[in-house]
């Protein structure tokens, strides 16, 4: 039987002591031979978790580097609960992009208002 | 230091760029510039999880509904179009339109609320165009672009791919013929506008060649009917000829060519016959009437298989998924004549179906021969004999179009199919002719006159009006005794004959009103006569 990451996340999920068991899981992942999918679980296990514990995955995208005044400024808008992860993507020429839960998408960037504009 | 020099120079440049830029451009620009309202909203997003084959499997986008279009933006700022497919519990199976390559895992996905359109409007007529309605005959952009957010004029307008088939109530029986221009075709299996045939045979039996003759035949109408020929998976170089030879003969003054050679992806395949219906139904809509052949749905069926399995969907018979039975049918039921009520337009569907070693009873040749109002059944024993076309008289049938027969038509040719199938019991006793009784003798030579007489070369459509002469000729025996090599000479100078000769008092009023009354027959009876008396040889 093959398994997904999905698959892999949930069973994990679903066990109670994590610490012990993460060697235990790519050791299994590596018995079926998926490590390729590490990457993949991993990620679904952060989600999974987020979800469980009533947060949200937030993906805060600035168009330069920000100082960590401002970085703070910005974690802080968020839940406790909230995973916020931020990353540095040129491409949106300046202001930022947020992201939660890789389905809800607020644009505040340049290019996003360029675009629209020449829509 | 900022150089004061560079500074003006540059604002020189500038000045004469603004300059040479046309009034209208920059004003329209400004418009647009300070009307800009700008209101970040949030919306819905997806990522890429997998991309391979020309399908894309989507995470997110969770509203997104069957049939969507999707814009998946490229790590280079490009963004392709992809169709929903598969909406799963947690993924999105996406069928990609663009270069597949470009897109990678990661790539941002937005939904964009619509369905897939094409742009529709006479001026697609004598363009040879992509399956999503983009020109790729060289000769430019459509004349009017379709800007309706702008307010821009156009006659062009956007028809969604995917569209229900008209109603019932919208509906009526099909009354108006089609003619082929193709003796066999006219006279034992007409058929009507707004009828779906399917034209079915193996390769190399002249499937192609009749649709095409079908096309050409629409010149002499005096209805016009607006032809679209979609070819599906099939060679650039014979879809190249094709167009040659449409434009040559003047066909492409009312035609429009829907491309997807075997070169492109299936998901284009796949979408070729849906466009191909929606510019017919345009035209439909319009009061018009309209033609659309598809060629080939074999081809159509392969494609959409291979983008099934691509997608995981469950294999069904021969592999094929389970749905490939509503496929057609959703396809061929947009073919309609509809009521006045509603314009009075009607689509006329002719798809093709390549068939393998002769076998009618494969999976895709029984799914469309029962979906559609008959068929035409081409054989290769036939073609090989040289009765071309090689339709199979008693295999081959119209379901609906005899009611839609031209009158005259119909009083000639009503007893042609018995006659030949008369010859056909008889043909196996050929070789004994000698042995044989008179009257099986005169069958057996009528037969093969008749067999001779419906033989026609390719391109060369006949009108009704010269085709129902020719049949009242031989059906009421002025021809028995002519040998076989001979017919195709009489058909030729006769037809000569009546076009110089008896143009006003029987082609005219025959084209015109369409029946051979008694009147017209006396006409008719008296010229054979004639013609006999001047060419006594035949």
């Amino acid at each position: 039987m093959k398994y997904d990451a999905k698959n892999y996340a949930q069973a994990f999920a679903a066990l109670e002591s994590k610490t012990d068991l993460i060697k235990k899981l790519f050791s299994v992942m590596r018995k079926n031979g998926d490590l390729s999918q590490s990457i993949k679980t991993v990620k679904e296990v952060e989600k999974l978790h987020v979800k469980k514990i009533g947060g949200h995955l937030i993906e805060v995208e600035f168009a330069r580097a920000q100082d960590s005044k401002t970085r703070e400024k910005v974690l802080s808008q968020f839940g406790k609960h909230d995973r916020v992860i931020t990353r540095v993507m040129p491409d949106l020429v300046a202001g930022a992009r947020i992201t939660t839960d890789g389905e809800y998408e607020l644009d505040m960037s340049l290019s996003g208002r360029l675009e629209k504009l020449f829509a | 230091m900022v150089n004061m020099n560079s500074i003006c120079r540059s604002l020189a440049d500038w000045k004469n760029f603004l300059h040479n830029m046309s009034y209208e451009i920059v004003e329209k620009l400004k418009r647009e510039i300070a009307g800009f309202k700008d209101d970040p909203k949030v919306r819905s997003v997806g990522t890429v999880i997998e991309a391979a084959d020309g399908i894309a499997r989507i995470s997110g986008l969770s509203g997104a509904v069957s049939q969507e279009l999707l814009e998946i933006e490229t790590h280079g700022g490009e963004k392709i179009a992809a169709v929903a497919f598969n909406l799963d519990e947690e993924f999105i199976g996406a069928v990609l339109l663009g270069e597949a390559s470009r897109v990678s895992v990661g790539n941002r996905v937005t939904g964009t609320g619509k369905v897939l359109s094409i742009p529709v409007g006479n001026e697609l007529v004598g363009r040879v165009i992509s399956p999503l309605g983009v020109p790729i005959d060289g000769k430019g952009a459509l004349a009017s672009e379709v800007r309706p957010h702008q307010g821009g004029r156009t006659s062009l307008r956007l028809m969604p791919l995917e569209r229900a088939a008209p109603d019932v109530v919208s509906r009526q029986s099909v009354r108006e013929p089609l003619h082929t221009g193709i003796k066999a075709i006219d006279a034992m299996i007409p058929i009507g506008r707004g009828q779906r045939e399917l034209i079915i045979g193996d390769r190399q039996t002249g499937k192609t060649a009749i649709a095409l003759d079908t096309i050409l035949n629409q010149r002499n109408e005096s209805k016009p009917v607006v032809c679209i020929y979609v070819a599906i998976g099939q060679k650039q170089s014979k879809i190249a000829q094709i167009e040659r030879r449409l434009r040559e003969a003047g066909a492409m003054d009312y035609t429009v060519i829907v491309s997807a050679p075997a070169g492109l992806p299936a998901p284009l395949l796949y979408l070729a016959p849906f466009a191909g219906a929606a510019i017919g139904e345009h035209f439909m809509d319009s009061g018009r009437d309209a033609l659309v052949i598809y060629d080939d749905l074999s081809k159509h069926a392969d494609a959409y298989r291979e983008m099934s399995l691509l997608l995981r969907r469950s294999p069904g018979r021969e592999a094929y998924p389970g749905d490939i039975f509503y496929l057609h049918s959703r396809l061929l039921e947009r073919a309609a004549k509809l009521d006045e009520a509603h314009g009075g337009g009607s689509l006329t569907a002719l798809p093709i179906i390549e068939t393998k070693l002769g076998d009618v009873s494969a999976y895709i040749p029984t799914n469309v021969i029962s979906i559609t109002d008959g068929q035409i059944y081409l054989e290769s024993n036939l073609f090989y004999q040289g009765i071309r076309p090689a339709v199979n008289v008693g295999l081959s049938v119209s379901r609906v179009g005899s009611s839609a027969q031209t009158k005259a038509m119909k009083k000639v040719a009503g007893k042609l199919r018995l006659e030949l199938a008369q010859f056909r019991e008889l043909a196996a006793f050929v070789q004994f002719a000698s042995d044989l009784d008179d009257a099986t003798r005169a069958k057996i030579a009528r037969g093969e006159l008749l067999t001779e007489v419906l033989k026609q070369p390719d391109a060369s459509p006949l009108p009704f009006y010269h085709v129902v002469p020719v049949l009242y000729v031989v059906l009421n025996g002025y021809l028995d005794g002519l040998t076989k090599e001979k017919v195709r000479d009489f058909e030729t100078r006769f037809i000569e004959y009546l076009e110089a000769r008896h143009k006003e008092d029987l082609l005219g009023p025959l084209a015109s009103s369409g029946v051979l009354d008694e009147t017209l027959e006396a006409v008719l009876k008296k010229t054979i006569e004639q013609y006999h008396a001047i060419n006594p040889a035949n």
